[in-house]
């Protein structure tokens, strides 16, 4: 049976169901172009946040970081660093030289040394296929390619059929198909590839008992604190951070409120423990403590 | 290949070791604590192996009983290491159940000719199910095992032969068998051979009991002991290959940084043992 | 009965643990255990058995996963 002979009604069911069809196999072929294998080690909270959120969220984590561990102060939206402060190599670098004035806590983009290390921190996660490069996007615009030739040539044809015929009644078909290639856009151009995207559900996985910890991981103030508050924001983002550290949601995540996460209380004293036990001595956690004993 | 020094996986400390990645060698990750889960949170634990070298320690097998380890356990371990691929997987000389019975702990066994009968048979089966031989570990008791007619040694000695297995001599469950009953840890090493020593643990513990019967309990919760470095300062000298050494800390937990410095304690025990072996002439 | 079945049932059964503790070759051979392992029973670390029944038992009791 020819589609191109459906009527209108029964021709806009074909379509819908022609354009899932295409988005599925444009959905797997990204999948199956992107870089594969199993994700490289990345330490740095900094370029996860990158790879879960851009520059931006890469920034705000850093930020947050210093001012955990009292190397940046910021009061509403300006931040300013601590008089002799220094932080790690790279991003931290670039934000403490930035704010040794104060500044808002918006300017740390115009900064130029911070926008190299943004840029250095991108092209390293582009290189390990995080991230899509510049090869990674010319194959996915052959998939985008090859679904908008599919759907609006589809769409087309049947318009110049209609209208051979006859037919006037094409504005929704139009509109429907003005749409489906709109969004066919956004299957295959994500900025993170498949395996960046399974790096981060991994790692929210390999968290996910720390979010549930009814403590604080380690006493406020110290360097594993920041470090903690770090990788929580980098993996989870600002919504999931420890009541304790929400001071600096508001001026660094100025367009996420909300209240902070319940995952981690910052009064709470009771572990909660999780994990097997091949020992362990008293109260809660797990492990493989006391082998025998 | 070299001696490495790795850290228990901690979930709730998952934080603190991923940012301290570029420190340890490798990490070792209970078992028990994936088994049964779904497919895609198993993958987290792949990725965790592809970033830094994982073993696998089960806790729950009961591989040291004359009772025949289910099968459904088995299979479920080696669905985990086929997805994982660990470098090594390792479980207790150990029975945590009995007649359906759990103990909920790792039970020292007799120490009878039964008993190693059926350790090695359920060893075999385990190592055709998984696909490989896993390391297998010394464990701590409060108690002298009951109806045993050999010791710790002669006992250990007669599974290893037997199976080929190599052994993950955990020191302070050696030390602590050591001073509650009396057996010599230098002696133990000697007779099971320093050679068949692959992996190392090292964990602290505490005394408890009454006065006139202290005994040391291996809970996982405390620093290591001096004894533990020394016992593996002359493990180095002793042994003739590389070894995993894996620190082991349950909670208590005083920051990832503390608990480097003491694998740092560790790695110059071991090489300060190494550097006594005398050089033939 | 198997020796774990045993020792599984008397680690983690107070009662019990008391009777065989008072006579341990005893209450093994009423259990059906061989001659040859009840006798070697005479000599059990009494002392030791009830700490390690007693860790066992913080350890059922403290929440956490166990082996099962």
């Amino acid at each position: 049976m020819n589609p191109f002979d459906l009527k209108g009604p029964e021709f806009l069911v074909f379509y819908a169901v022609l354009v899932v069809v295409v988005f599925g196999a444009g959905w797997i072929a990204r999948i199956v172009l992107d870089p594969d294998g199993d994700p490289p080690r990345i330490s740095d909270p900094y370029a996860l946040a990158m790879l879960r959120g851009g520059r931006d969220e890469a920034v705000a984590t850093a930020m947050l970081a210093l001012a955990e561990r009292g190397v940046l102060t910021i009061e509403g939206s300006q931040a300013k660093a601590v008089p002799d402060a220094r932080g790690a190599p790279g991003l931290e670098a670039a934000l403490v030289e930035q704010y040794e004035d104060s500044h808002s806590t918006r300017s740390a983009a115009a900064s130029p040394r911070v926008r190299s290390e943004l840029d250095r921190m991108e092209a390293d996660l582009k290189a390990k296929g995080l991230l899509a490069d510049a090869a990674t996007q010319k194959r996915r615009g052959l998939v985008f390619l090859a679904m908008e030739a599919v759907l609006l040539g589809v769409a087309i044809t049947k318009i110049v059929v209609a209208i051979d015929r006859g037919r006037s009644n094409v504005g929704f078909l139009f509109m429907f198909a003005v749409f489906a290639g709109l969004g066919a856009f956004l299957i295959p151009f994500r900025r993170i590839t498949s395996k960046g995207a399974r790096l981060l559900a991994d790692l929210k996985t390999l968290l996910a008992p720390l979010r549930k910890r009814c403590a604080v991981p380690s006493a406020k103030g110290s360097e594993d604190w920041s470090v903690n508050v770090a990788l929580l924001a980098a993996v989870y983002g600002p919504a999931m951070l420890p009541a304790a550290a929400a001071d600096y949601r508001k001026s660094l995540w100025p367009t996420q409120g909300g209240s902070p996460s319940s995952g981690c209380g910052a009064t709470s004293t009771t572990s909660c423990g999780g994990g097997s036990s091949c020992g362990g001595g008293c109260g809660g956690g797990g492990g493989c403590g006391g082998c025998g004993s | 290949m070299t001696d490495r020094f790795g850290l228990l996986w901690r979930p709730h400390h998952a934080a603190d070791l991923l940012a301290q990645l570029d420190e340890i060698d490798v990490l070792e990750v209970i078992a028990d604590d994936w088994l049964g889960r779904s497919r895609s949170e198993i993958r987290a634990l792949r990725t965790l192996a592809a970033q830094v070298p994982v073993r696998l320690h089960g806790v729950g097998m009961g591989l040291a009983s004359t009772e025949p380890v289910a099968q459904t356990r088995l299979d479920a371990f080696a669905r985990l290491v086929g997805v994982v691929e660990p470098e090594a997987w390792s479980e207790h000389l150990a029975f945590v159940r009995g007649g359906g019975v759990e103990i909920g702990h790792l039970a020292a066994p007799s120490r009878r000719p039964e008993t190693i009968d059926g350790t090695v048979a359920n060893l075999r089966r385990a190592e055709r199910t998984v696909g490989s031989r896993p390391l297998v570990e010394n464990v701590a008791t409060l108690v002298d095992p009951p109806a045993s007619t050999m010791d710790e040694a002669e006992w250990t000695s007669a599974i290893l032969d037997a199976t080929g297995c190599r052994l993950l001599l955990d020191l302070h469950n050696l030390h602590a068998n050591c001073v509650n009953f009396g057996v010599g840890a230098e002696e133990f090493v000697g007779r099971v051979g320093a050679a068949s020593v692959a992996e190392v643990h090292l964990a602290g513990g505490r005394w408890i009991g009454p006065e006139s019967d202290r005994r040391l309990l291996d809970d996982h919760l405390h620093d290591v002991p001096d004894a533990v470095f020394g016992a593996l300062r002359a493990l180095g000298a002793a042994s003739p290959g590389p070894v995993t050494v894996i620190l082991e800390r349950d909670d208590a937990w005083p920051g990832v940084v503390p608990l480097l410095r003491q694998l740092d304690r560790a790695r110059s025990a071991l090489a300060l043992g190494r550097a006594t072996v005398e050089v033939p002439a | 009965m198997t020796i774990e079945s045993f020792l599984a049932r008397v680690y983690t059964d107070a009662s019990l643990r008391a009777a065989f503790l008072a006579d341990p070759v005893g209450v093994a051979r009423r259990a059906g255990l061989p001659e040859a392992f009840a006798r070697h029973l005479a000599h059990v670390d009494r002392v030791g058995f009830e700490m390690q029944a007693e860790s066992f038992a913080a350890k059922r009791g403290g929440g956490r996963r166990r082996p099962s």
